[in-house]
């Protein structure tokens, strides 16, 4: 889907979600195309948070946040009184506008307050702060030195098994919108405890087929009837279940979980920063390996 | 899983190096000064296991099997565009026992499906609409990779949502893309390793052609030459940078060879020719043979365009190294009938006329079936195999005799074929065995004005058949009329022919069938429920040979019930 085409069928989403949101919060009646329309005429704010990805920011939110919504909205923002906000459709999904709106006005005819004391930049900050918690992408750049990130990244290996522009290895997934699925927090755990959660379609098994062969690789793919294998050299081995013997699979990750002992604070903190510029729309996601 | 000597799993197992240099990362773990030491030993790592990347795909013998008669690695097969698959397991007098293996269906529903797919050592590689590709256990259907190309917008509406499959080489997957770029995938796990953009100066109106491959050149044309608004093109890469190694415009610019045959005007600006389908070539001449299509500003109007229009509907033979253009042969000159050129140049080496010659042969959209000297573009025979009423014959010299009430007027010409032509971009195939080529081709009329054109207008509908084309002269052998649903609506449906002596081929309606390559007797057919716009493909796999057509939303594949 392309950007421009991205934000259209954003809007029509956000437009339903808001739809439905109105059903439930009863009079609070904004829509997405008149919040845009309104800020055309220059007595909004803005359409899109100026201080987006911003780590001052996303701080002076975290604060804001503390001392306004923890209360009911919960330390984390994980819920307590009040609903989760990191899973919270609108944040999660709707448009920057869309969560400005609801923070400013509060939503009537619940407990949810007006911010009307802070300023347009204040509420911003707080919108950089929901979206910093439940938008990998909108987190706030990591530091770190990337240019060093980028040459461990070759140096320790990681790219004989992961591929960043093209270049690297096939093992592993390819990493180029790594930063845009996931949080800092989640990379960073994937680095140090590859186990902790082994991605499907990277586990690694051993396949006894009933002839005697021994087939090693990681699982791909597998049904009631049949199991499909990608081996280290790049070839793929198919088999009927009827045809295999034991399947042997890990819970250990392929990737080496070393990488706590060996790489410095400031090595992995490197290679974060050079993961987090790992963004690129256009490499899709969407690994889906299944059929649909 | 764990080692059960050493307690550990198998992280890097793949080679004797990378197993060696993880140890002395393990090593340099374990002393205490592991800082530096670490660092060296993961050196180590990195210097020795760049193998792993490219790890078991340079062997000359395994390259030598993907040549071998059980995989399908190109839009055509192969480099001939023949479509013929020596494959003989399924056979005349076994295709009765012909049953569905498996089936994928394509998510999110695409706007077509005209993909053929390629198979190697058992994978199936394909697109799907114009942004879906994915790669399947071709014995089961089931997928080992999808890739879904997220395109950059080109303005309103929804771009062209088709695409006719990859191109391969080494671990390296080729696609054309709707928004005008090629792209390489990884084929063992679809990842995109680069993109490179076609269009630059140009408009972009999608790459839709599934590209190829000839040594390190990736080969691709765009669509768009009745917009009004391209010069055609087509451009080559370099296949492991995706660096852009030449382009030849299909249109000469003032003073180039050629440009005599356009007005002193702007017009070439807008000259079509675009070769949106896959040409083919000939390794020993080291020939490329790339059909173009009809030439603009104006499709059915060409008075701001005096003169042949070269090199529009014609086809080129070029040199796949710098597109140098060896020679050229245009089948409609002056083209006011939106008769592209774009159907495949079927490339066979035969006893023709009673001498060993090396032809190209051509069913073409203007309803002529020639027969080129493909060294030097010699013009050897052509003859109608669809109704025609525009040339009176094409003269030895290779020129139609146009008859001039066919020519587009402001009150409409009466001419024949209809726009949709004799035939069109879908495939034809070649079987060695017959000498015939089997196409899908159509009787059809139309009325042509400066403006547009309209169907079906001398009372009798349409027709749509698959002839048999003897290549020795050009008569139909034998044909299948399509009836009912089937027989008048436009067919974009190709044929494939096997060792089996069968030809495939499939109608709109989702009819896929099969016929005696001899005599054209149907022997087998199934009903796969939405339209066929696509052609067929054959592979084999440990010992079983099947045979897949993209269907509407899916793709289905066939064998012989065990
Ligand atoms: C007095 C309690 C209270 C406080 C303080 C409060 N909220 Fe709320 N908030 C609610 C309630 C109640 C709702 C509506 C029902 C629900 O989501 O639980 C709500 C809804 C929301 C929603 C919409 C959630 C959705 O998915 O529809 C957002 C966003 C939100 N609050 C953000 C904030 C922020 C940011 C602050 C601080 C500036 C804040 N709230 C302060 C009680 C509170
Ligand atoms: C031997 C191959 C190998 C090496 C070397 C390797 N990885 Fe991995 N990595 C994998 C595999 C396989 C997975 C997926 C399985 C899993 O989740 O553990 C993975 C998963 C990941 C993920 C999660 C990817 C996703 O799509 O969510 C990240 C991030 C990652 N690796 C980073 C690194 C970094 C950084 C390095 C170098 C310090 C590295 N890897 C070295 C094989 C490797």
């Amino acid at each position: 889907m392309t950007l421009r085409e991205m934000t259209a069928w954003t809007r029509i989403g956000l437009a339903g979600a808001v739809l439905l949101s109105t059903v439930w919060v009863g009079s609070w009646t904004i829509c997405e195309a008149s919040a845009q329309d309104a800020s055309f005429t220059g007595s909004g704010p803005a359409p899109k948070n100026p201080l987006s990805r911003d780590a001052a920011a996303v701080q002076a939110g975290r604060g804001l946040y503390q001392q306004r919504c923890a209360v009911c909205h919960g330390q984390d923002a994980r819920g307590s009184m009040a609903s989760n906000l990191v899973r919270s459709r609108i944040v999660a999904r709707g448009s920057d506008a869309a969560l400005f709106r609801i923070l400013a006005r509060g939503i009537p005819g619940t407990e949810m307050p007006p911010q009307a004391d802070l300023e347009e930049i204040q509420v911003w900050q707080v919108v950089s702060y929901l979206h910093g918690l439940a938008r990998p992408g909108l987190q706030p750049p990591v530091r770190g030195d990337v240019d060093a990130g980028r040459e461990l990244f070759r140096a320790v290996g990681c790219s004989g098994c992961h591929r960043v522009d093209g270049e690297g290895g096939f093992w592993g997934p390819a990493l180029d919108s790594i930063a845009a699925r996931k949080t800092s927090e989640q990379i960073r755990a994937d680095v140090l405890e590859p186990s902790s959660k082994v991605i499907e379609g990277f586990r690694s098994v051993v396949a006894q087929a009933a002839d005697g062969r021994r087939i090693e690789g990681l699982l791909k793919n597998q049904d009631t009837f049949s199991v499909q294998i990608l081996a280290r050299d790049g070839t793929y081995a198919f088999l009927a279940r009827s045809d295999i013997r034991v399947l042997e699979s890990s819970s250990e990750s392929a990737m080496p979980d070393y990488y706590g002992q060996t790489l410095r604070d400031e090595q992995l903190q490197d290679l974060l920063a050079f993961l987090d510029r790992q963004r690129d729309p256009f490499v899709p996601f969407d690994r889906g390996f299944q059929n649909y | 899983m764990p080692d059960p000597r050493t307690g550990r799993r198998p992280t890097v197992s793949a080679s004797v190096h990378c197993r060696v240099s993880v140890r002395a990362v393990w090593l340099a773990r374990a002393v205490p000064w592991a800082g530096p030491a670490a660092a060296v030993g993961l050196v180590a790592l990195a210097v020795l296991c760049p193998g792993l990347r490219a790890a078991g795909f340079d062997g000359t013998a395994r390259e030598e099997r993907h040549r071998a008669a059980d995989n399908w690695l190109s839009y055509d097969r192969d480099n001939t565009g023949q479509r013929f698959s020596p494959l003989d397991q399924i056979n005349r007098s076994n295709i009765g026992d012909l049953v569905v293996q498996w089936a994928y269906q394509f998510h999110p529903v695409p706007l077509r499906s005209e993909a053929t797919p390629i198979v190697r050592d058992g994978v199936m590689y394909a697109t799907a609409g114009g942004t879906l590709a994915f790669a399947l256990d071709a014995t089961t259907g089931r997928a080992l990779w999808r890739f879904d190309y997220p395109f950059e917008a080109q303005g309103r509406g929804r771009p062209p949502d088709w695409n006719r499959g990859f191109a391969i080489s080494g671990q390296r997957l080729y696609m054309g893309t709707v928004d005008c770029h090629l792209v390489a995938l990884d084929a063992r796990t679809g990842s995109l390793l680069w993109k490179s953009l076609i269009t630059e100066e140009q408009p972009c109106f999608a790459a839709t052609s599934a590209p190829l491959v000839v040594r390190n050149r990736v080969l691709i044309g765009v669509r768009g030459g009745d917009t009004g608004r391209l010069r055609g093109f087509l451009d080559a890469f370099d296949s492991e940078t995706g660096e852009r190694a030449w382009r030849y415009y299909t249109v000469p610019a003032p003073g180039d060879s050629g440009s005599e045959t356009w007005p002193d005007t702007d017009a070439w600006k807008a000259g079509g020719a675009a070769p949106w389908t896959t040409g083919t070539y000939d390794p020993a001449l080291d020939l490329l043979y790339w059909p173009t299509g009809n030439p603009g500003p104006k499709d059915f109007d060409g008075r701001n365009r005096e003169g042949d229009n070269l090199y529009s509907a014609s086809v080129l033979a070029m040199r796949p190294d710098d597109g140098e253009l060896v020679w050229h042969y245009q089948f409609t000159p002056h083209d006011e009938h939106d008769w592209d050129a774009n159907e495949t140049p079927v490339l066979v080496d035969a006893e023709w006329q009673g001498q060993p010659r090396k032809v190209l042969l051509q069913a073409n959209r203007n309803a002529f079936f020639y027969v080129l000297d493909r060294t030097n573009g010699e013009f050897l025979l052509g003859e109608p195999f669809a109704r025609q009423t525009w040339a009176k014959g094409i003269s030895p010299d290779g020129r139609p005799i146009l008859n001039p009430e066919a020519i587009p007027s402001l009150q409409g010409a009466f001419a024949c074929p209809d726009i949709h032509g004799g035939t069109n971009w879908h495939a034809p195939s070649y079987n060695p065995g017959t000498g015939l080529m089997y196409v899908t081709a159509r009787d059809g009329c139309g009325v042509y004005y400066r403006t547009g054109h309209s169907i079906d207008h001398d009372g009798r509908p349409a027709r749509q058949f698959v002839r048999a084309i003897d290549i020795q002269d050009g008569t139909t052998r034998w044909e299948i009329p399509f009836l009912g649903d089937e027989a008048q609506e436009i067919n974009h449906a190709g044929t494939m022919t096997t060792g089996g002596g069968l030809v495939f081929f499939s109608s709109r309606v989702g009819n896929f069938a099969a016929a005696d390559a001899r005599t054209g007797e149907v022997l087998w057919h199934f009903n796969t429920g939405g339209t066929i716009r696509a052609s067929p493909m054959t592979y084999a796999f440990q010992g079983r040979q099947y045979v897949a057509i993209v269907s509407k939303n899916g793709l289905f594949t066939f064998a012989l019930h065990p």
